[in-house]
């Protein structure tokens, strides 16, 4: 009581210097460590070895939303509200990751397998009674498609791959002749084209579903012994020469038809770009990822982000970057893709930094063992489920390519 | 039971900014208002973090604003309040010190001031004696 009341008669001037003293110490004590208040355990939330708990927690909320009668609608019908693409994609990123799961723990296949084949039966339903433009965002019918008949790589190229990652947990007769379908349309279409890319939206070619298709299109040819060898290495040698961003060397996000770049680098689209072309070409893969990860990756403090675009390229904030915070440059697209690279990449101190900040900034929610990130939504939830358990399925693609290469 | 409320309130109004005492107030003021907000669901409302936003106007501008506030209380309950603390107990501890260091200071001035006196005294003394 006696120092409170010598603080109170210290002039004002003593007072405010003492403050800004003590305020600076406060500041350099809490910051450094305010990681260790949220940082997840060693294990918690990836785990190289099995199934992490809070992997299952979010897979679980995942479920749900697929088993239970009305259970996920109205979580993805206000995400189509926004962009109906992030209700494509979170399908696509939640069969990747059961799938995954179930190569780590082959015992969850009767839980995750039933699941997977109804999100890909709905989908593939959807897409061929109500049209492709279900999933796309409405500027898809504005203007017209260069290349004839009209097909979206976004949608050919992610189904393609739902069915082959199911594929290589167990044979499904039907699924392998719509992918082998899938696969043909994409691979001969994409081999006409004059930067051997087909469109998602008119004269509008994104990196993201080309090289997810390509990754399809690897799949299909280690299931069922087709060689689209030359398409892969074809494809690669002109996404090196003409799809690159001079001043970065990252690939451009998207470009037209033949070739004329749109948007530059993106971190929503590159870091995943990066993960799909790891099965197709791993050298290309790896140097995309070191060299995204020098322009837009951050780390501070323990804190890890990813801004959405490099410095020498900046971008209009679109409904694939999400919101952007400038000064510290953290894009919610970009963040949540990152995990996803840092996940297949290995690069565990990047993914450990960005799972600090989800724990810290992504306001997770657990209730009944379901977790979910308030400031996400399902499709970001499901791609951050992804990065957690991502690993067994590309390892198991890169085994047997290997394995076909040495026959 | 009324008077202590009361009595805080005073001591509150009487208080000076930039003292300790401020500091707390400030970071238990914030966490108090974080309780409230995260009690009344508005974290839920984050999703615009993302981009997802309700259809409605209105909704929107309501899921932003709530957002937008919790987002606020929880930076400063998470971030602020703890170095609002660590920076009360800091400016306590050297005010502590300070006021230590003078009295010992003051005190040690006494004891010299005194031995000086006793000193001249003793000199005076024996100067008498010599005369």
């Amino acid at each position: 009581m006696g120092s409170q009341t010598s603080v109170q008669e210290m002039p004002l001037h003593c007072r405010l210097l003492l403050s800004l003293l003590s305020l600076a110490v406060g500041t350099a004590v809490w910051l450094p460590s305010l990681r260790f208040v949220f940082r997840p355990g060693r294990d918690q939330f990836r785990s190289e070895v099995d199934v992490a708990p809070m992997a299952r927690e979010l897979a679980r909320r995942h479920v749900d939303l697929w088993m239970q009668p009305e259970g996920g609608t109205a979580d993805i019908d206000v995400m189509r509200i926004n962009n109906p693409e992030w209700d494509f994609m979170g399908r696509t990123f939640l069969v990747l990751s059961l799938a995954n799961m179930c190569l780590h723990e082959p015992e969850l296949r009767h839980t995750y397998l039933p699941v997977i084949d109804r999100i890909i039966e709905d989908t593939d339903r959807i897409a061929q009674t109500k049209g492709i433009e279900y999933f796309l965002l409405r500027y898809a019918t504005e203007s017209q498609f260069v290349q004839q008949p009209v097909r979206s790589i976004f949608v050919d190229g992610e189904l393609a791959l739902m069915m082959g990652a199911r594929r290589f947990l167990a044979e499904h007769e039907r699924f392998r002749e719509r992918m082998r379908e899938l696969v043909h349309i994409t691979a001969d279409r994409m081999a006409v084209g004059p930067v051997l890319s087909c469109e998602s939206y008119p004269n509008e070619c994104w990196i993201f579903c080309n090289t997810v298709a390509l990754a399809a299109i690897k799949m299909h040819e280690i299931l069922d012994g087709e060689d689209h060898g030359q398409l892969l290495r074809d494809w690669v040698a002109t996404a090196q020469r003409k799809l690159v961003h001079k001043e970065t060397g990252l690939l451009c996000s998207s470009y037209t038809y033949d070739g004329q770049m749109l948007d530059g680098p993106e971190g929503s689209t590159l870091w995943t770009a990066a993960h799909c072309l790891q099965i197709v070409d791993e050298a290309f893969a790896e140097d995309q990822y070191r060299r995204a990860k020098s322009e837009i990756a951050h780390q501070y403090l323990g804190f890890g982000w990813a801004g959405e675009w490099p410095s020498s390229w900046l971008g209009p904030m679109d409904v694939d970057s999400g919101p952007v915070i400038p000064i510290l440059d953290v894009g919610a697209g970009s963040s949540g893709q990152a995990f996803v690279a840092a996940a297949s990449f290995g690069d565990t101190e990047y993914y450990r930094s960005l799972a600090t900040t989800l724990m810290f900034a992504g306001f997770p929610q657990v209730r009944d063992g379901r977790m979910r990130f308030c400031a996400s939504n399902q499709v970001g939830d499901a791609v951050l489920l992804y990065s957690t358990v991502a690993g067994p399925l590309w390892g198991l693609i890169r085994e047997r390519s290997r394995g076909g290469a040495m026959r | 039971m009324m008077d202590r409320p009361r009595r805080w309130y005073r001591q509150m109004r009487a208080m000076k900014w930039f003292c300790p005492g401020s500091f707390v107030l400030c970071a238990m003021v914030c966490a108090a208002v974080y309780v409230v907000l995260y009690l009344l669901g508005w974290r839920e409302s984050t999703s615009v973090l993302c981009g997802t936003l309700p259809e409605d106007r209105t909704a929107q501008t309501i899921q932003a604003f709530q957002a937008t506030m919790y987002v606020i209380f929880y930076m400063g309950t998470a971030v602020v309040a703890p170095i609002l603390v660590i920076a009360a107990i800091v400016f306590q501890a050297i005010v502590r010190l300070w006021k230590g260091q003078g009295n010992a200071a003051i005190d040690a001035t006494v004891t010299v001031h005194e031995v000086d006196l006793e000193l001249d005294g003793n000199c005076r003394g024996n100067a008498n004696n010599v005369e």
